[in-house]
């Protein structure tokens, strides 16, 4: 096929090719932020939670969690989750977490461990982590949930 | 009086020279079926977008809230309207099009914010609806009514020869 060759006669024909650009873009942009809008009210809504880090003090371990909210829309979000070790008994905590937009926010939950369960940490178990949460975002007047699971993290001693 | 003739009539003269020249741009290319049909689709998405991104507060790439995002839901549509006006010589029936074409985006938005609810993805309370109304009926229309008609005018008021 014979490349294609043309000169910009004039504004005109110049705003009809940047239109054709614009346009295609716009077409995949449409249909990913689509996308993005739907899948935030099925999981999550856009809420980045992940384990920044567990620690073993005495007897207890404490989780540490980072959230962040990319968006411009404040959210509150709380669960009841559970924490097991080497996937003996499980542990339960309550987490609630306060959003606002555009920031990052962290939480720490705690469990008591057994003596069992802190022994199986030196020997050098990892936990797992199920945090099923609640999201609530005030300016939508709208519910969602989200699950976090994590598992064989490495405990600090 | 006398003394300000001569530059009218030059100016008039100069005007005169430029209607015989013509125009080099390819009206019948951009006037034809195919062409019209990807216009009026790519406005649609073009404006739908626009529309969206403004309402969608949530997403990290919103147009809501920032002075720039504010001239893109102004503008954007605007550029749509000059682009759809070009293919038109009368004015009237290049209003009609682009509004009914700005009309058919409202709805589209309007649809698309509404659409996790339709399909039962959360819990929504009575001020989703409040929400959704305002930033997806009501801005996208006054956008419709003021600067997609200007951008129409624009484009078409340069196809008229006079």
């Amino acid at each position: 096929m014979a490349p294609v060759k043309f000169r910009v006669r004039g504004l005109k024909q110049a705003f009809h090719w940047l239109f054709l650009a614009v346009g295609a873009f716009s077409v995949l942009m449409l249909a990913f932020s689509t996308y993005t809008y739907v899948s935030y009210a099925e999981d999550g809504y856009g809420m980045r939670l992940h384990v920044s880090g567990a620690e073993l003090v005495g007897s207890k371990l404490y989780i540490t969690f980072d959230a962040s909210n990319p968006g411009k829309l404040d959210m509150a979000a709380w669960g009841w989750g559970n924490v097991t070790v080497g996937g003996g008994q499980a542990y339960g905590f309550y987490l609630a977490l306060d959003l606002q937009a555009e920031k990052s926010s962290t939480a720490v939950a705690s469990a008591d461990l057994t003596a069992e369960d802190i022994a199986a940490i030196y020997a050098g178990a990892g936990i797992g982590i199920s945090l099923p949460m609640s999201i609530h975002v005030p300016d939508r007047d709208l519910t969602t949930r989200t699950v976090l699971t994590a598992e064989n993290l490495e405990v600090g001693t | 009086m006398e003394g300000g003739s001569d530059p009218v009539r030059a100016i008039g003269d100069l005007w005169a020279r430029q209607d015989g020249q013509g125009s080099e741009f390819d009206f019948s290319m951009y006037d034809s079926r195919p062409w019209m049909a990807v216009k009026v689709l790519l406005s649609l998405c073009i404006i739908t977008l626009i529309f969206l991104l403004y309402g969608l507060r949530e997403l990290p790439w919103t147009l809501y809230g920032s002075a720039i995002g504010m001239l893109v839901l102004g503008f954007g549509p605007f550029f749509a309207g000059l682009v759809l006006g070009y293919s038109f010589e009368r004015p009237k029936m290049a209003l009609a099009c682009t509004i009914a074409i700005s009309l058919a985006s409202t709805a589209l938005c309007f649809a698309l914010m509404i659409l996790p609810r339709m399909m039962g993805l959360a819990e929504y309370g009575p001020m989703f609806m409040s929400d959704i109304w305002y930033n997806g009926f009501f801005i996208p229309f006054l956008i419709t009514i003021t600067f997609v008609p200007a951008g129409t005018m624009l484009g078409t008021s340069t196809n008229i020869q006079e």
